[in-house]
């Protein structure tokens, strides 16, 4: 390695680490797994009921490295995408009425956020929920703005502790793109994603 | 108020603008149409719809949409082969989130059920 080599490859290269992918499918808990691990603080709220992130929450300044490349990391929290929004979902978790309703309407807002920020992205992790099939279009239509983009991204399927995941149809489902399943609870196959957000990272101009 | 089906050619929306042809679906959508495209979106398209459709939710008759598109089932395994698929011989399904429930499997066969 040449000494230039050595000392691109020593540079701390700031990356803006976004978290997409549908609603409950573990963003919140993967952004703080990293933060954790990083920084030693969490992201984000965790919640069973849907659309409990409905701001785009930010963990700056998160020192990463893996595979010699070091990262000055923005964590980018985003609200769960989804094609529709009812406050009867929210009822359903014991919610009130007038509660349901605000809730609704900021995820609505959440999710125009969402897909605005898309452009500030350097590096985009699409979690997917490895019990839920995976042929949601949402998915796809993340997936397919990233590419038009040319934003590098990792499709993350989550929950792979949980017995009814199904990670192979997930790596069937994506086995064009780059694929790291985890448990964002339980830190299974994190050192895996760790080392191909190295990777892409270093791809980013 | 029941819902209608409409069969959308290709030729139908082919030359109108990003915003006018998210629009058009969406109008249809929020008048109770379930829209069958002959044609597919692009993903820009798709989430421009998605977004524009949260700013119409009104929480009482629009609650929000079910998008589906017969190309991202076929995709799955044509890209194994061939790279990105091609967005011909495909269509788009576009329809209020309490018509239907859509449901794609892993052979890219689409059931649609469609709610009392």
């Amino acid at each position: 390695m040449s000494w230039k080599q050595w000392l691109k490859s020593n540079r701390t290269k700031k990356i803006n680490l976004g978290f997409y992918g549908e609603v409950n499918a573990g963003k919140t808990t993967l952004a703080n797994k990293i933060g954790m691990d990083w920084a030693s603080q969490e992201v984000g709220e965790v919640s069973e009921i849907p659309h409990e992130t409905r701001e785009i929450q930010k963990l700056e300044k998160v020192k990463f490295v893996a595979e010699g490349t070091n990262l000055d990391l923005t964590l980018i929290d985003m609200p769960g995408v989804a094609t529709s929004v009812n406050p009867k979902d929210f009822i359903k978790f014991g919610l009130s009425p007038n509660e349901a309703l605000q809730r609704a309407k900021e995820a609505t807002r959440g999710i125009v956020e969402a897909i605005k920020y898309l452009e500030n992205v350097d590096v985009a992790l699409v979690v997917v929920d490895a019990t839920r099939h995976p042929f949601d279009q949402v998915n796809f239509t993340i997936i397919g703005n990233l590419e038009a983009q040319n934003k590098p991204f990792i499709i993350v399927p989550n929950k792979v502790d949980l017995p009814d995941s199904d990670v192979g149809l997930v790596k069937d489902a994506f086995s064009n793109y780059h694929v790291a399943p985890i448990s964002a609870l339980h830190g299974e196959g994190i050192y895996n994603l760790y080392n191909m957000i190295a990777s892409l990272a270093r791809k980013v101009r | 108020m029941p819902f209608s089906v409409d069969f959308v050619p290709a030729t139908e929306i082919q030359d109108l603008s990003y915003h006018d042809k998210i629009n058009y679906i969406l109008t249809r959508v929020i008048q109770r149409s379930i829209v069958v495209l002959e044609t597919s979106l692009t993903p820009e398209e798709e989430i421009g719809l998605i977004e524009k459709t949260m700013k119409q939710i009104n929480f009482k008759d629009f609650n929000g949409i079910r998008l589906v598109s017969f190309d991202s089932g076929e995709s799955l395994r044509r890209t194994k082969l061939f790279g990105r698929s091609s967005n011909t011989r495909t269509f788009t399904i576009v329809a209020p989130n309490d018509a239907v429930s859509i449901l794609k499997d892993a052979r890219g066969i689409l059931s649609i059920k469609f709610n009392r």
